[in-house]
């Protein structure tokens, strides 16, 4: 899967990041914690210029799950 | 002002021989919603004005903001595709397989809620250009399943795309303006 490593090493360091960084953007890069910053661009932009095109995980500590359009239709998968 | 035109004509021709449908502006809309055609795919200049500022937290060894040279990106890929005005979508949204065939950059995978349930999809990092407008909106994306799923556009633009623009909407005609 990709960015399995990135996401693991984010659950690991979750409760300390909610607490240092709450709502800034964290990258990681393979098992490493590279930063945090204020805005998305800013944590994109460092994260090219380091890595190019990745792979690595930004994301934003303790947003909110978001919401798909209503256009986005999906079923679940039924288990028989 | 600039303006788009994301409405149909008067009268539409759809399909080919010997399948040929005359519809009138107003049911195209009603079939299709309104649509205009957009850039999509990841200009890493973008973002890259962006670097090197805000950082909050004590760079680890080695690893600081200037520590090693830029990383050369690749050019940029990017394909003009149709985008569907979605003024129920908070976010704008890009097909998932659009987004792997311009190899934007996947930077999260996040379970979204929606009708029926939940889901996992991916995150990308991106661009959206609508043409007509040459207005630009650049940050992370869903990858939705618009295509997969049938649908005729390959894009959503989202009410955060739009929240400088105005948007008229006629029904009785099938015209639809955009403007910023």
């Amino acid at each position: 899967m990709a960015l399995e490593r990135e996401i693991a090493a984010f659950e690991k360091r979750r409760t300390d990041l909610e607490q240092t960084y709450p709502q800034k953007f964290v990258v990681f890069h393979d098992d490493d914690f590279v930063g945090a910053w204020d805005t998305l661009d800013a944590a994109a932009g460092e994260a090219i210029m380091r890595f190019g095109a990745g792979p690595y995980l930004i994301r934003q500590v303790g947003a909110p799950r978001p919401s798909l359009p209503a256009s986005v239709l999906f079923r679940p998968l039924m288990v028989a | 002002m600039p303006i788009t035109n994301c409405g149909f004509p008067p009268m539409s021709v759809i399909g080919a021989p010997p399948n040929i449908q005359i519809t009138s502006g107003a049911q195209h809309l009603v079939f299709k919603g309104p649509t205009t055609q957009v850039e999509i795919g990841f200009d890493a200049t973008m973002f890259q004005n962006q670097a090197g500022s805000q950082l909050l937290t004590p760079a680890q060894s080695g690893s600081g903001p200037s520590a090693s040279p830029p990383v050369v990106v690749a050019q940029p890929k990017v394909k003009v595709v149709e985008a569907l005005i979605d003024t129920g979508a908070s976010e704008s949204c890009i097909d998932e397989v659009l987004a792997q065939e311009l190899g934007l950059p996947m930077i999260d995978q996040a379970n979204g809620s929606g009708i029926g349930g939940t889901a996992s999809f991916n995150v990308y990092l991106g661009h959206i250009r609508i043409v007509g407008l040459n207005a630009v909106q650049f940050g992370r994306f869903m990858g939705v399943k618009l295509t997969d799923g049938g649908q005729p556009h390959c894009a959503l633009i989202g009410r955060s795309m739009m929240q400088n623009m105005i948007l008229v909407y006629d029904g009785r005609t099938g015209s639809v303006s955009l403007a910023i």
